[in-house]
């Protein structure tokens, strides 16, 4: 327990809280409004240091979601999807390797790599999450559409949360 | 052993993942209702289609067991039932059920048949000893097959509908118009009712009777049922085909119509054509 992983812990408990105290209360019954979800949670998993191992990210993802299921009363819906954004997280930093290499001791943040690389990786991941998340809401391929449409409208809103969660706090390693 | 561990070791991070997602997943299920529903009926869509698979590949299996206790029960009844029609034959039965009371039958085999020629014949083994005479009409339980033409002691044959000469005077039920069955000679399960006038009501599926007019048979027995309907040009009756009910090439056992009252009609008859 050094320096290094304490942003980690306080970015665990911070996200927590804001998914669970302010976001679950935030909403909305009509219209194009009710497939809004956000879900900023899986911005912990995005920030983990690049050379963690992934069944460690994969313990993490899962008590991370396990303990938002049980303040939503959604046993296992959220834990299911941080489990596969965690399991899939090396894939898509694999994918997105920039050319330099990455280095790997410090997190994927804007501040090493550009904001631009940032905000593809985070739309990568939260997109994963999202459409997961969904899926396992409504467990069947029938629902293909109210899927995509939480998906999408969620997407946004959590998008957006990403972008003002990186201005005002400019994650370091 | 190593390479076992080898492999975990290497593979670890997947299993993992797998092992987490299940617990998620079967949580999911477990504790939600939808996902328990959706779950619960997937799965037991695909476990009742497996069963019904595994239960009809059973059921072919022992279909071949079956098929040979058949076998000998149907056998057993074709004896009984030889035997029975013999005992028939002894006896002469008179129909007081049928709408006309003055028939009678009597029961006899057919040694003879054809189809396929363009006059047909078909032999019975009751002749004059068993007081079978020319003109009397031959039936089936199905419907009817023809007049007997020429008798010999103890052998008869029918002329049957499938013969060109052959002309049955037959009406269509629930209807009052009459007309003549005839075989043209080339399909043996389809005859022609001709005659019947183009006003007259009839539709496809229509039952076909005998009319009761040529004395060979009483009236009401069912014939067959209307195929097709044609108008030719310029003519004033409709071509009706008609579908026998009774199968021509499947006879076995006929029965042969006495008309009682034959000797008092044919008596009227010679005194109008003498005047």
């Amino acid at each position: 327990m050094n320096s290094n992983t304490l942003p980690h812990i306080f970015r665990f408990i911070g996200l927590f809280i804001a998914q669970v105290l302010v976001i679950q209360n935030i909403e909305f019954e009509r219209g194009v409004l009710s497939y809004v979800h956000p879900m900023i949670y899986p911005l912990f998993i995005i920030l983990l240091p690049i050379k963690t191992p992934v069944p460690l990210v994969t313990a993490l993802g899962f008590t991370m979601g396990l303990m938002i299921d049980y303040l939503y009363s959604s046993f296992g819906m959220h834990a299911g999807a941080a489990v596969f954004v965690a399991y899939t997280r090396s894939f898509v930093l694999n994918f997105l390797e920039p050319r330099g290499g990455y280095n790997v001791s410090y997190s994927p943040n804007a501040k090493r790599y550009s904001i631009r690389w940032f905000l593809q990786y985070s739309a990568i991941m939260l997109f994963l999450h999202h459409v997961f998340y969904f899926s396992l809401q409504f467990f069947a391929p029938v629902y293909i559409v109210p899927i995509l449409l939480n998906t999408i409208g969620s997407m946004i809103v959590s998008f957006m949360l990403v972008a003002f969660f990186q201005i005002i706090f400019d994650p370091q390693d | 052993m190593r390479n076992l561990i080898l492999y975990l070791l290497r593979y670890g991070s997947f299993v993992l993942f797998l092992l987490l997602e299940g617990i998620c997943i079967f949580m999911l299920v477990n504790y939600n209702d939808s996902q328990k529903e959706i779950f619960l009926n997937s799965s037991g869509d695909l476990n009742g289609r497996v069963n019904s698979f595994t239960h009809r590949v059973g059921e072919i299996y022992g279909a071949h067991k079956e098929l040979d206790s058949l076998a000998t029960v149907v056998r057993d009844l074709r004896t009984q039932n030889l035997y029975l029609i013999s005992l028939l034959e002894e006896i002469e039965l008179t129909d007081t059920l049928a709408v006309d009371t003055s028939f009678s039958y009597k029961a006899a085999r057919v040694i003879q048949n054809s189809t396929i020629k363009s006059n047909n014949f078909i032999t019975i083994n009751k002749g004059s000893n068993q007081g079978v005479y020319p003109r009397m009409g031959v039936v089936t339980d199905d419907g009817i097959i023809g007049v007997v033409r020429d008798v010999s002691n103890n052998f008869s044959t029918v002329m049957s509908i499938l013969h060109r000469q052959s002309q049955v005077s037959c009406t269509i039920k629930h209807a009052a118009f009459f007309g003549n069955l005839k075989w043209t000679g080339l399909d043996p399960s389809v005859v022609f009712l001709e005659d019947i006038p183009k006003h007259a009501d009839v539709e496809v599926g229509d039952t076909i009777q005998t009319s009761g007019y040529s004395r060979h048979f009483p009236v009401g027995l069912d014939v067959g049922k209307v195929q097709d309907i044609s108008l030719s040009q310029g003519s004033n009756s409709y071509t009706i085909q008609v579908q026998l009910f009774n199968d021509m090439n499947n006879l076995e056992v006929v029965y042969v119509l006495e008309d009682q009252q034959a000797e008092e009609l044919d008596s009227l008859l010679i005194i109008i054509e003498n005047e």
